[in-house]
């Protein structure tokens, strides 16, 4: 019954479409480089009368000192705290009363603070993000006021969840040497610890316009942008930054396994992780090819998981795999699965692992990886159909160091992914010691 | 990051304004405005339009009168059920080609059961449009319902409920609609149970199907790469097969009770989460723009808002506290949660009986009351930046009765209210005798009113 509304309407031919998506997905940031060292982007899309403001600092949770777990994170709610001219409590409020509002985030590998605005705005809100950026002041008892928010934070993210507990736990089991080893949010000793000196250094070292990407995305132009940049942030004063620690991973002799069984877990979940290069760190050749095989084995119902664990076997109710290159350091190809309740998860662990080993001695068919490639850049062109994630995309990929002219290259750099490099690729990660499983089990369940 | 992101989450779409909406073609210098049209189809159909040709994407939004309030006692789930396995395998299509295609076509399409509604939510590529269009027809018109969906659907729900059992805010939601509205439908599990869920045959699914998806009671919103002379002639191919008339089981209006009450559940964990709720005011009230200015300044407007300012900037007390209001069919409520350690749930409850109490004495000051007109207004286009959003909200503004003008009308409607007007109405809204008051977790020296309903 296919296509009978189709008859009347234009559908391309297959062939066309991707060179066609990859044209209309493209952002076209525009970059330049103030006096002081600050990046300025402009990635204009005048569909709304607003924008998204970004500042991203080259500084995220990998950059913390040892023993001084969430500081990177800690930060980003002091930031809040005022500056002389902006008093403790007022920034959020000073957004919403100009129609915009605003929110910050800590990555492992950078850390972000944003405002979506109506365009007209733009000026206040690089006055005031610069004005933080060099002015910051909070005391030790607005310190301590919002050490016991982000220790509530930590409680609803991670320790009232078994799931978030066990993935926490994993990744600590997992990086034998790099702090992806760490959890950004800090580990609650380590926050009871934290004090303003800490903060202090931290903002000292890192948020400098030097250090700082500054986008802007929605109605917008660079020539409009760049002069309100330069009588904000050009005022800052550049200083130097040290270079960034270059964390690396020794090799791995053993697969690791974890096993996590609780009283508060009724569905149990099995994961499995392969250390995998980034488009940064490791041979990295193979991070575009792994883009690919991520969807051919994970996105999807015809996907290789979903196939066999959901619609063949009825092993379980959702299976998946993932993978993101975009890290500094190594990424993490990960598959998982829920099982059924009438499955034992070790069955399941042991399907995740047949799918692995079917990949990696068989490979995966040239159709597999057409049909992927082909989604992934169709679903390029949804990115521009929101006011913030342009900005973001272009952001975070400056923030770990990529050069920019790579955002508009992922269909293409995706394109050129053939069979023979997503094999070898699947061959490169897919080694036993290379692994570490995590299950997650309820307290008297079946485990394996 | 290269790839698309998820979009942030949270937008409530009964907030939104459209009249500062300007989508535009990319090419045109200055955004002009952009209105919303109403097509009828030839064949009579409905749908509000906007028409907004800067990308080769259009979404589609609908919305069935039907939904988790029309399930059967014993069968509680059967709409979210139904819904799930629309489309899972429809026409010529089993589940796997049906999901298949829809992924070769760059389509997403999402049908899922709210308490009165049944909502489908479609987005594809202009390129895809006509194969993506005949889906969602078939969808609509000719699911399967074939038993291997049913049994991945059934599985998919039962796991879902066994993950809901162990997420603190999730038994605390349950608990208090159960609490709140004592024989109602809206009392009972609304994703079911794991008996009421095993229960639910395909013949179940079938007739409720049947009698919720119908023209009707349907509600189109339309944004993106298409015009008004375009989409009508599709409107009637893609709901030809949809029967016209649905068969609802009345659902009689109802107030949510509990007034005064603290329920505890105990359950070993480091921080307490609290969710209270009380009688609200409906969407189509006409004090409803001075109530979602007062609910902005007590509790709505994230860190603009009195209790965040009170609970967590000068406490320290949690992370987040926020209030809301919600209308449904046959009821509205106020509704707010906060999450906070045990140690503290006593002082946070006190503090938000305080400042509601505070509220309705005293109503919000006129800085504060201008403060949130600026925000509710000026921040509304924020909310609805992408065609699927749009799509949505226009939907909603339909399910409201709020009328084609309304997003010209919106601003004014939140401007004309007064200092005076906004005490009167925080006074007739708020009454911290009136909360019900759950809490998960292992609050200390708190004293609970009554013992907590039997797990289900």
């Amino acid at each position: 019954m296919r296509g009978l509304l189709g008859a009347a309407l234009v559908t391309a031919t297959l062939l066309s479409a991707p060179a066609k998506a990859a044209d209309e997905g493209r952002l076209a940031p525009e970059m330049v480089r103030l006096d002081n060292g600050l990046t300025l982007v402009v990635v204009a899309n005048p569909r709304m009368p607003a924008v998204a403001h970004f500042v991203f600092y080259k500084a995220g949770s990998i950059d913390e000192p040892s023993g001084k777990s969430g500081i990177a994170h800690f930060l980003e709610h002091l930031m809040f705290k005022g500056t002389p001219t902006v008093p403790d409590g007022a920034y959020s409020r000073v957004i919403a009363r100009n129609g915009g509002r605003d929110n910050a985030f800590t990555t492992y590998d950078y850390t972000g603070y944003y405002q979506l605005v109506p365009a007209e705005k733009l000026p206040l809100v690089m006055e005031m993000e610069a004005d933080r950026m060099a002015n910051l002041a909070f005391t030790e008892p607005q310190l301590e006021s919002e050490r016991r928010v982000v220790l509530e934070e930590r409680f609803s993210r991670t320790d009232n969840s078994p799931a978030a507990l066990l993935r926490e736990q994993t990744r600590a089991a997992f990086f034998l040497n790099h702090p992806y080893r760490l959890p950004v949010i800090g580990w609650e000793h380590e926050i009871r610890g934290l004090g303003y000196a800490d903060a202090r250094a931290f903002y000292e070292r890192w948020y400098a316009p030097n250090n700082a990407i500054v986008v802007v995305g929605g109605a917008v132009t660079m020539a409009t942008a760049r002069p309100i940049a330069e009588r904000t942030y050009g005022r800052i004063a550049a200083r130097p930054v040290p270079p960034r620690k270059v964390n690396s991973e020794p090799p791995r002799v053993s697969e690791t396994r974890l096993e996590m069984t609780s009283d508060r877990v009724r569905q149990p979940y099995v994961s499995r992780a392969y250390m995998a290069p980034s488009i940064i760190t490791g041979e990295t050749e193979h991070a575009y090819p792994l883009e690919v095989l991520a969807t051919i084995m994970g996105s999807g119902v015809s996907s290789r998981l979903n196939r066999a664990l959901v619609l063949d076997h009825s092993l379980a109710v959702s299976a998946g795999a993932g993978y993101d290159s975009a890290q500094i350091g190594p990424a993490t190809f990960n598959v998982f699965a829920t099982p059924r309740q009438d499955v034992p998860p070790a069955a399941v662990e042991a399907a995740l692992g047949a799918e692995i080993e079917r990949v990696r001695k068989d490979g995966v068919s040239e159709a597999e990886v057409a049909r992927a490639v082909r989604r992934i850049q169709d679903s390029t062109i949804y990115a521009k159909d929101s006011l913030s994630g342009p900005a973001r995309i272009v952001g975070s990929t400056l923030a770990i160091g990529l050069p920019v002219e790579e955002v508009d290259a992922w269909p293409q750099r995706i394109g050129a992914v053939d069979v023979a490099a997503v094999n070898a690729a699947a061959r490169f990660i897919f080694r036993e010691e290379n692994a570490i499983t995590s299950v997650l089990l309820p307290k008297g369940g079946k485990g394996s | 990051m290269l790839r698309p992101l998820a979009r942030p989450t949270g937008a409530v779409l009964a907030l939104l304004w459209l009249a500062f909406l300007c989508l535009a073609a990319a090419a045109v210098a200055a955004p002009a405005r952009a209105a919303v049209e109403r097509v009828v189809s030839p064949g009579g159909i409905e749908a509000w339009l906007l028409s907004d040709r800067s990308l080769p994407i259009l979404a589609v939004s609908m919305s069935f009168r039907g939904g988790d309030a029309q399930d059967a006692p014993g069968k509680e789930g059967t709409a979210d059920l139904m819904a799930q396995v629309m489309t899972e395998g429809a026409g010529e299509l089993d589940a796997e080609a049906f999901r298949a295609r829809l992924e070769d076509l760059a389509t997403s399409l999402s049908v899922s059961a709210g308490r009165d509604s049944v909502e489908v939510s479609f987005r594809t590529l202009t390129r895809y449009r006509g194969d993506s269009l005949a889906l969602l027809r078939e969808a609509l018109a000719a699911p399967r319902f074939d038993a291997d969906a049913i049994d991945r659907a059934r599985e998919r729900q039962l796991s879902g409920l066994a993950r809901a059992q162990t997420s603190p805010g999730e038994i605390a939601r349950d608990v208090w609609w159960r609490v709140a509205f004592p024989n109602h439908a809206y009392g009972r599990p609304a994703a079911g149970t794991a008996a009421s869920v095993k229960a639910i045959g395909a013949d179940d699914l079938r007739a409720a199907w049947r009698a919720q998806v119908a023209r009707d009671t349907l509600k189109i919103g339309v944004v993106g790469d298409i015009d008004a002379a375009t989409l009508g002639p599709l409107l009637d191919a893609l709901l030809a097969g949809v029967p016209a008339k649905a068969a609802l089981r009345p659902v009689p209006d109802v107030v949510a009770a509990g007034a005064g009450d603290v329920v505890v559940v105990r359950r070993r964990q480091s921080q307490s989460v609290v969710v209270f709720g009380a009688p609200g005011l409906r969407r189509q009230d006409p004090d409803y723009e001075a109530a979602h200015l007062v609910n902005y300044v007590l509790g709505g407007g994230g860190f603009s808002a009195r209790l965040m300012r009170e609970v967590r900037e000068r406490g320290g007390l949690a992370y987040s506290v926020s209030t809301g209001l919600g209308t449904l069919e046959s009821t509205a409520i106020l509704q707010g949660n906060v999450a906070t350690a045990n140690g503290a749930v006593a002082q946070s409850i006190a503090l938000v009986r305080q400042e509601l109490g505070r509220m309705a004495a005293e109503g919000p000051t006129e800085d504060e009351l201008a403060d949130a007109k600026v925000a509710v207004v000026d921040s509304f286009p924020l909310n609805l930046d992408s065609t699927s959003r749009i799509a949505s909200f226009l939907v909603a503004i339909q399910r409201d009765g709020l009328g084609i003008d309304y997003m010209e009308k919106r601003a004014e409607r939140f401007r004309r209210v007064t200092p005076a007007e906004a005490r009167r109405v925080a006074a007739r809204l708020l009454d911290p005798t009136k909360l019900l008051f759950v809490v998960v977790g292992e609050p200390e020296s708190l004293n609970p009113t009554r013992p907590p309903p039997d797990p289900q």
